[in-house]
């Protein structure tokens, strides 16, 4: 997608390559370039560079640290981020839990948890999964019982991402009692990870990545003042944020520039008739996904300019979550393809650079499996593709969902 | 057309799953990964001792089946059990070279130590820069007064770090990718000049790239005829590809088992998962995708069994198809079991990673397709 800019516009732009340019520092970006994981240290140095800025919370209200920019401006921002191959931003704290702070929290709360968050000072993490409650989040059962000025929280939660770096937690639980509803009776609480009772145990992915964990609570005691809002809100309350969440998801810009590298790599890539660009089969695939691309960036420009409008993200976000996942796995898959048997190797960037002073795999397919096999969470967290289509479903076409089912 | 299996091949295909069923579970199978051998010579003197080796070669070269049939009973079972032995880099690709390119001498020769289990064999037949033509091969056999001294690169070579003897696709003549000139040399693993240098790859198969530097050999080493095997290469190629393709099969039901076991018994939002009926389509899907690969393997079979084991164009139909379905079904069975799918700890993802190794190796869907529609003008124009 092109856009034309206004000579202020442009003016941004430059002022955006700039900063990328002299700030975002060598070892990041190289990282990223080679599509290798990020340590939590690069990560907090990279978005205190952006809180130094003013930049680390571009869609947050100005009066908390936001930037106040238009949708052309975010656009600029986040193509330009992935072209310089910047990191993306922890989610956690930034873009999940402040905004349910900012929007219920109290003064108390706004002072207390905002500013570190905005300055990256803290690390968050997401607790809601439990192992019998996935999609079916509002079945939770980790409960949490009011004791004096505090409650008490037990139970488990699971496939919680980089809770081993994690200083908070923000979990909903079960309070109120077990006959309630089961979404009336959910609350959000804030929980500091070294409180006495919780224990992190490593999840290994298939990447062979540690991203995941179990986390245990016994008899965790939570003062009750870490509890945004009112009791029993904490359903109602994620909800707006798991829009803001799958908005996110996306990735546009992202896409946008492997896609740019994938056609760099097939035509440095020879089949014996040629670079693979030359391979009708290939470059069809390439231009299928690259039309989907430009449509999804033009989805989330609508719902840009929307959102710049006062409009939450509603059930649209669930289209980009959709789309933007399909299109990302779609070009994992390419990167399979154009790799070839350079697929096959498992051998960590580092040690096949120096491989007996030969490159064992081209640079540019050096992490291909990985990624492929790493994201393929993107279809499953920030709620899977199908309770997606099953959001489009009831809010937007209106249908009942337990009508009749299963029965003949 | 026969596809009906023989007393014999039942009774290897039910000792072989009662061996993986009973010796060859998860636990034992990811000791094995993380040890230094990467597989287990107990698992693999039993595999010799059941049979299945023999039953991968003719009664005429020592063993007692040697049909595509043979092979692919074996090879799902295989798949099913995720075995990690390599059965197929040794002695279907390396055991098929000697078969297609050797004299009966040599062959008497060779294969009885394959056949027994004794050793290990490993071919190096892909070259970094050559992606999947097997007529690229710039590895270079320079004639000497008592043999040749080798220089090249062979990389993607199966079981090259482990294996006793490596056979390597040596130029002898002709430019790089021409079809002619190109020889093949029976390798002792610790050869002076022989760098191997050896890696696991995704599915935790290890592999070797081999690096020759003036690698001398006596003139005994240039097994098959000088300059001509080629095609012999392409038909062990195609018979390697064929047994992965039912090795994949084998890996996908067990896939889709698995999911609707989990879909079954998985409640969320009160229910089973199994009763969405979104979800059963998908399942369903699943199975259709399943049975199609299936048959376009069984298909390639019984063409190959029927045609001297001669089946280019069905065998390249089949790779396709099973790339396709392997794909599918593969990224499917994850996403139903939701994020236990993608965890190390379930066999799940470790299906996952088999067939993406399967569905690239030995050329790739779009490579098969493009072969297939070159075989097929071929035959167009023959006709
Ligand atoms: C890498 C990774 C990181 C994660 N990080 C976090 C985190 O930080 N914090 C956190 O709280 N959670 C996290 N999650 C959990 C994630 O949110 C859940 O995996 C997701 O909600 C799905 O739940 P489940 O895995 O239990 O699958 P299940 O709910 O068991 O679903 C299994 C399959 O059934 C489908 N399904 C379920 N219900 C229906 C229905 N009604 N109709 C049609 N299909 C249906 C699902 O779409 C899925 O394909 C993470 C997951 C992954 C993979």
């Amino acid at each position: 997608m092109k856009i034309n800019l206004t000579v202020e516009e442009k003016a941004f732009e430059a002022n955006v390559k700039d900063f990328l340019a002299s700030e975002l520092p060598s070892n990041i970006k190289q990282k990223v370039l080679q599509g290798r994981a990020l340590k939590k240290e690069d990560h907090v140095r990279w978005q205190k560079i952006l809180y130094e800025q003013g930049w680390a919370a571009i869609d947050w209200p100005y009066e908390y640290g936001g930037c106040q920019w238009s949708a052309i401006q975010k656009h600029i921002w986040a193509a330009q981020c992935a072209i310089s191959a910047a990191p993306e931003v922890i989610p956690f704290g930034l873009d999940m839990v402040a905004p349910v702070i900012y929007t219920y929290g109290n003064d108390a709360q706004k002072e207390r948890f905002l500013p570190d968050i905005l300055a990256s000072n803290v690390w968050w993490c997401q607790g809601y999964s439990e192992p019998e409650a996935g999609s079916d989040l509002a079945s939770l059962k980790t409960t949490a019982v009011i004791d004096g000025d505090y409650y008490i929280v037990t139970g488990v939660k699971t496939w919680i991402t980089y809770a081993q770096h994690a200083d908070w937690i923000f979990c909903l639980v079960r309070t109120g009692s077990p006959q309630t509803v089961n979404n009336d009776a959910l609350s959000f609480l804030l929980i500091p990870m070294d409180s006495p009772g919780i224990t992190v145990t490593p999840i290994i992915s298939m990447d062979g990545a540690h991203e995941m964990n179990e986390v245990v609570f016994e008899n965790v005691g939570v003062p009750i003042e870490n509890r945004i809002g009112e009791e029993g809100k904490g359903w109602t309350y994620s909800k707006t944020l798991l829009n803001h969440e799958r908005a996110k998801l996306a990735h546009v810009a992202v896409s946008k520039n492997r896609l740019q590298e994938l056609k760099k790599a097939a035509h440095d890539t020879l089949t014996g008739h040629g670079s693979l660009m030359d391979d009708p089969r290939f470059s069809a695939k390439l231009a299928r996904t690259e039309i989907e691309l430009t449509a999804l960036e033009f989805t989330e420009f609508r719902t840009l300019i929307a959102e710049s409008n006062d409009t939450d993200p509603g059930p649209e976000s669930s289209i980009l979550k959709i789309v933007g996942t399909g299109v990302s796995q779609s070009i994992d898959e390419l990167f399979v393809e154009l790799a070839g048997l350079y697929v096959l190797p498992f051998i960590d960037p580092e040690s096949a650079e120096k491989f007996a002073g030969t490159q064992i795999i081209p640079k540019q397919t050096i992490n291909t499996a990985r990624l492929y096999f790493n994201n393929r969470k993107a279809s499953l967290f920030g709620g899977s593709s199908e309770i997606q289509k099953n959001i489009i479903c009831k809010d937007v076409l209106g249908f009942d969902l337990n009508e009749k089912r299963g029965e003949k | 057309m026969n596809f009906t299996p023989s007393q014999m091949q039942l009774e290897l295909k039910e000792s072989i799953t009662r061996f993986i069923d009973s010796e060859y579970d998860q636990v034992e199978r990811r000791n094995m990964l993380a040890s230094a051998e990467g597989f287990s010579n107990v698992h693999w003197q039993r595999m010799a001792e059941l049979g299945c080796f023999k039953a991968l070669f003719k009664a005429t070269d020592g063993g007692n089946g040697g049909t595509a049939l043979d092979t692919m009973m074996l090879m799902e079972e295989i798949g099913k059990g995720l075995v990690i032995e390599p059965i197929l880099a040794s002695q279907i690709l390396s055991g098929r070279l000697i078969v297609e390119t050797c004299s009966e001498s040599a062959k008497a020769k060779l294969l009885p130590q394959i056949i027994s289990g004794a050793l290990t064999y490993a071919s190096g037949l892909y070259e970094p820069l050559g992606r999947y033509d097997l007529s690229y091969v710039s590895t270079r056999a320079y004639p000497r007064r008592t043999g040749f001294s080798l220089t090249g690169r062979k990389n993607f070579v199966l079981n090259g770090g482990d294996a006793d003897k490596i056979l390597i696709s040596a130029r002898t003549g002709g430019a790089e990718n021409s079809k002619g000139g190109i020889s093949l040399f029976l390798l002792d693993s610790d050869l002076e000049g022989l760098s191997i240098h050896r890696y696991k790859n995704i599915d935790s198969h290890a592999a070797a790239e081999v690096i020759l530097d003036g690698v001398f050999v006596e003139r005994s080493a240039n097994i098959g005829e000088l300059g001509q095997v080629l095609p012999g290469i392409e038909a062990a190629v195609d018979a390697a590809t064929l047994a992965l393709c039912a090795e994949a099969i084998g890996a996908m039901g067990e896939l889709n088992r698995k999911t609707l076991e989990h879909c079954k018994t998985r409640k969320q939002f009160g229910v089973s998962l199994s009763s969405f009926q979104s979800l059963q389509h998908r399942m369903a899907d699943m199975l259709i995708e399943y049975e199609q690969a299936k048959s376009s393997m069984m298909y390639a079979v019984v063409m190959s069994d029927e045609n001297h084991g001669i089946a280019p164009k069905e065998i390249s139909a089949a790779k396709y198809r099973v790339g396709i379905a392997a794909r599918k079904i593969a990224q499917e069975a994850i996403q139903l079991h939701g994020a236990s799918g993608v965890t190390d700890e379930l066999d799940i993802s470790h299906y996952f990673k088999r067939l993406t190794t399967i569905e690239v190796q030995f050329g790739n869907n779009d490579f098969h397709l493009n072969r297939f529609i070159e075989l097929s003008r071929e035959e167009e124009d023959i006709n």
